[in-house]
This record gives structure tokens, sequence and C-alpha cells, in this order.
């Protein structure tokens, strides 16, 4: 099992977040989590890679308990790829793709030369090896956001969770990255969970959504069974027209909000 | 080759450096006395000049390197030995020390080291009981250690006689007054100390610049990184003020400087810090004893004349 979680909670100052969660992931594939502001997309995210405490029966990342485990072995399954709502210091792309490399290194060893290969293949990869001798500072949200899909890949995970990728994207930038993810996803055979507010993009990339309201599991299926079952209408509590025409789904709100 | 070329020639030049510091300082030395056991400056240049050289430069690491580190784990540019309440810390201890008329030898040292001791523990206790502390807990934490010592230093002062008054004073200006190579025997632990565990936890340094939630994504475990270089960092730090007292402004300017040659890369910005300080420390204890020679002023005074204006420019720079 590549992701396990059963009754998984998450409490922050005494306020549950999440409520017994559960998640079982099986096969490699592209995974949307959605829900409402505050629903615990986030927390379910940090929950699962150990980031921040939870209660559960069963947390296990590739058949690996998530409890007690070193971080760096944690590091070594899944990349989380968090928010980026700082300012990123002026640090050479190029050395900050180097830092993804840190799970494989013991405290003596430093990068070497496999590293940088492993770099620039996949700059090549995901057509940025321009961007390798910029900062971080000066990037775009696009070219920044293509950057933390390098570094997830350049960390070598059988898992890639990424909170948000496109918050911040252009509609343009933001078919870019979701382009981006699916053919990663089937060209590396990864296992993505990407939690996004775009539930039109959800339905159109991932092969499976899971959907979360007030800490609890509402939903977890396919695009279709979702966009059938009236379970987006359930989540923001208002009335969505869900179009599906030439492959693709249309989703906007049919009236004003309740 | 050119790595090894390159290393060579610094070293060449940083013992060049301390020996021309050591000949200068004062009256200036015979080069002879080096190598001729019965030269007539023989005495004073191994016996005083050298090890004071050679304490100044592992203080002066020691305090840029440690300046390093928190500037580091801390995401701030102005956390240090001060603003951590370290050297308040070891001050207390001191003058506590000189009240109670502690006097045996190595007395005000010892004391001074419990003092830091006391400082690091305390700011530990406090961080440690805030539920979900973030990385300014331990330095608001450290702020408020660093006020309480100041107001105890100021109501030992206020104690003391004049002589001890005197005393204390002449001890929180900081100073290398290091006799022989005994004392720099006590250094070296330290010294050896904080530059085994910078080049282990460089990487972990480097990429906790980055942020809490990115450097937890890459496997640093980030609060027990953070908790165990505080507590070492800190008792390097304390033996280093323990000895030399509260030398100002080495721990902020120096590695702000090596900043400035290597924006990132921890082995070579400690590396640089490691010989900058030293070298700083020693090059202004060496002007310390030349500006009014045969008086000497005390090389914290000098430290902070020099750091005040670099600290106040690279502030309006940020």
């Amino acid at each position: 099992m590549l992701i396990e979680a059963r009754s998984l909670s998450v409490e922050i100052n005494t306020v549950p977040i999440l409520k017994e969660v559960d998640l079982a992931v099986a096969e490699p594939g592209l995974l949307a989590v959605v829900g409402p502001n505050g629903s615990g997309k986030t927390t379910l995210l940090r929950a699962l890679t150990g980031i921040l405490p939870s209660q559960s029966e069963t947390l296990s990342l590739c058949g690996e308990a998530v409890e007690g485990a070193p971080r760096k072995r944690i590091a070594a399954l899944v990349s989380y790829i968090p928010q980026i709502k700082e300012t990123l210091p002026a640090l050479e792309v190029r050395h900050f793709l180097l830092f993804s490399r840190f799970p494989k290194k013991s405290f003596l060893s430093s990068y070497g030369r496999e590293d940088y290969r492993i770099i620039d293949e996949t700059a090549g990869l995901l057509d940025c090896r321009e961007l390798l001798s910029r900062t971080l500072d000066t990037l775009s949200g696009g070219e920044l956001q293509r950057v933390m899909i390098a570094s997830a890949l350049v960390q070598e995970t059988p898992l890639i969770m990424l909170d948000e990728p496109t918050a911040f994207l252009d509609p343009n930038h933001r078919i870019e990255i979701f382009g981006l993810l699916r053919r990663i996803q089937k060209e590396a055979g990864k296992t993505i969970l990407l939690v996004t507010h775009f539930i039109e993009y959800a339905l159109n990339y991932a092969r499976r959504i899971v959907a979360l309201k007030e800490g609890r599991l509402l939903f977890d299926g396919e695009p279709d069974e979702m966009a059938r079952q009236g379970v987006i209408d359930a989540l923001y509590e208002m009335h969505f027209n869900v179009m599906h025409h030439d492959k693709r789904y249309f989703v906007y709100p049919a009236e004003e909000k309740r | 080759m050119k790595h090894k070329g390159l290393l060579i020639g610094s070293l060449l030049l940083l013992f060049s450096l301390l020996a021309l510091f050591a000949l200068a300082g004062g009256r200036f030395l015979s080069l002879a006395a080096f190598w001729t056991p019965g030269h007539s400056q023989w005495a004073l240049l191994w016996g005083l000049r050298i090890p004071r050289v050679l304490a100044a430069f592992l203080v002066g690491g020691i305090l840029a390197s440690g300046g390093l580190i928190f500037q580091s784990i801390f995401k701030n540019d102005l956390a240090s030995p001060f603003t951590l309440g370290i050297a308040s810390g070891a001050s207390c201890g001191a003058l506590l020390g000189l009240t109670i008329k502690m006097i045996f030898p190595g007395a005000t040292a010892l004391f001074a080291f419990g003092g830091a001791l006391i400082s690091v523990l305390l700011v530990l206790a406090v961080a440690s009981r805030v539920p979900h502390g973030s990385v300014s807990t331990i330095l608001l934490a450290g702020i408020a250690v660093n006020f309480f010592f100041g107001a105890v230093i100021l109501f030992l002062q206020y104690l003391s006689s004049a002589g001890d008054l005197a005393l204390s004073l002449r001890w929180m200006m900081g100073g290398i007054d290091i006799y022989g190579f005994h004392d720099l025997l006590i250094l070296l632990p330290f010294y050896a100390g904080i530059a085994v565990m910078t080049f282990l936890f460089a990487g972990h340094l480097d990429i906790l610049r980055l942020g809490e939630e990115l450097a937890l994504g890459k496997g640093v475990s980030v609060k027990k990184t953070r908790t165990w270089l505080f507590i070492w960092t800190s008792l390097f730090i304390a033996g280093a003020v323990s000895l030399a007292g509260p030398i100002g402004f080495v721990g902020i300017i120096i590695p702000h400087l090596a900043k400035l040659f290597f924006p990132w890369g921890h082995r070579r910005l400690f590396l640089l810090s490691l010989a900058g300080g030293g070298l700083f420390l020693a090059f202004t204890d060496t002007l310390a004893r030349t500006l009014f020679y045969p008086a000497e002023l005390p090389v914290g005074v000098l430290t902070a004349a020099i750091g005040v204006p670099f600290f106040l420019f690279k502030l309006i720079k940020r």
C-alpha cells in the first residue's frame, strides 16, 4: 500500500481539524484533495507526511509507519511541497534543487557529480534548464512551481504531495502545471497527491478525488462519479452546473450563494 | 589542484598575519625572536604575545561561527550570543563571582560559564513550555533572559564596592587577558567542538534557511536540529565568553561579511567565519594593545567601535 491512513484525526490547540479520515492508495496516480476553506486539506497532507502529530489506527507510507520514523526516512518516501507563502531567498535554483538530495546523504557525505547529473536531467525533463542559474527570488509564480515540481522529482521519492501548487497562478500557468503533473505522473510512475481549490481541474486531471468537509471525508472516488453524484453541491453548499463536453468537465455556479 | 593551492595559500596568509599580529601590538618585536631561544624578546613573544594572538583567534572564530549558526537556525540576521542572553548570563555569573569574592584561579571564568549555562537552561525551559512554539519563541525567550540578566548585573553592580565595580566593568568590556598556553588548552575543546558540529550540520543549516515547512519536506528534523544546535552552540560560546568576556559584534559582523562572499553553503561560510572571526579579533586585539601603548584598550571597546557603523550600514541596506 502506497498510502494507508485509518481513522486519522488531528487536533490543533484542542480543536479537532481532521476527524477519523480513512485513505488508502494502492496504485500510482494523480489524486486531488478538494474541499472548502478550513476543511482540513492542508492538515491531511501535513499529517500524512508526519509534519503534524496525529492520532490514527494506521498511518503508513509505502508500508512504513510514519509515527516515530526519522524525518530523513519520511523524506526518502515522500516529497512534500508546501504552499510557498513567504519570500524565498536569493538562492540559485541549481543549489536549491541540490537540497532535495539531502535525504540521500549521510552526515559526512557531500553533494557530488551524480546529484548534479540528476538535477540537469530533471531540468531537461521539465524544460526548465534556463532557470537553473536564476535565483529563487527572481522567479515568477509559474516558474517557481515548475522549480518546486523539479525539486520533488530530484528527491526521487515514490510519493509526491503538493499543497495548492496553482494557488496564485493565472489560467495559462494553471493548465501548464496540471498538465505537467499529469505527464510526470505517467512517465515517472509517481503517486501524486495535490491539494487544490480548482474543482474543474481536479475533475479533468485527477484519476481520483478525495473531498473533505469540516474535517471529515465526504467523498473518495473517480471524477465521473463525483460529477454525477452532486458531491460538489454538498461540498460547497450551493448549486453548481457540471457540464461534460469534448471529454472535459466545466463547472460553474448555477446560483448566487445561499 | 587549484583548491589545494588556494588552501595552502590561505593557510600561509593566515599564519603570516597571526605572526605579524604577535610581533606588532605595542612595541614591535624582532622577527628573530621566533626562532632564537636565547633572544631577549623570546620569552615575551612565546610566553605572552603568541598565546594571546592565538587565544584571540580561537575566541573570534567561536563567536563568529556561533553567530552564523544562530542566524541560520533562527532565520534572523540579528541573532547573536548577545541577543540570546548568553553573554549577559556569563557576565552575570562573572560579576557574582567577583561580588562574593571568589578568588581561586579561574573562578571568574568558571562563574561566567555557569551563568551562561543558566541563561541557556532558562531560555530552553521557557521555550519548551510554549505549546506549538515557533522559531521566534526561543529568540523571544533569549531576549527576555538577556534583559533579566541585564537587571541582575545592574543590581550586583549597585551592591559592589568601588574596587569590585571597576573590576566588573573591566570584565564586561571584554579582553583577551591570556598568559601562557594554559588558557589556550581550555579554549581548544570549545573551538574543536563548534568546528566539528558545524561541519556535520552544514547541510541541515543550509536547508533550515529556506524555512520550516520546506526544511521538513527535505528531511530536516527542524525542532530537534534547532534545539540541539542551540544548546551546543551556546555551550561553545559560553566557553569563549567565560575566558574573554562579552566581546560584542564579532558574532554579527563576521557572518554577514562571510555571506557577502558566499551567500550559501554553510561549510564554506563556516570556514570563512571561523578564519575571519579569528583574524578580526586578533587584529582588533593587536590594535587595542597598540593604539595607546603602553596603555591597553579593552578589545570589546574596539570591536564595538568598528562593529556599530558596519551594523548600522547593514541595517539600512536590508
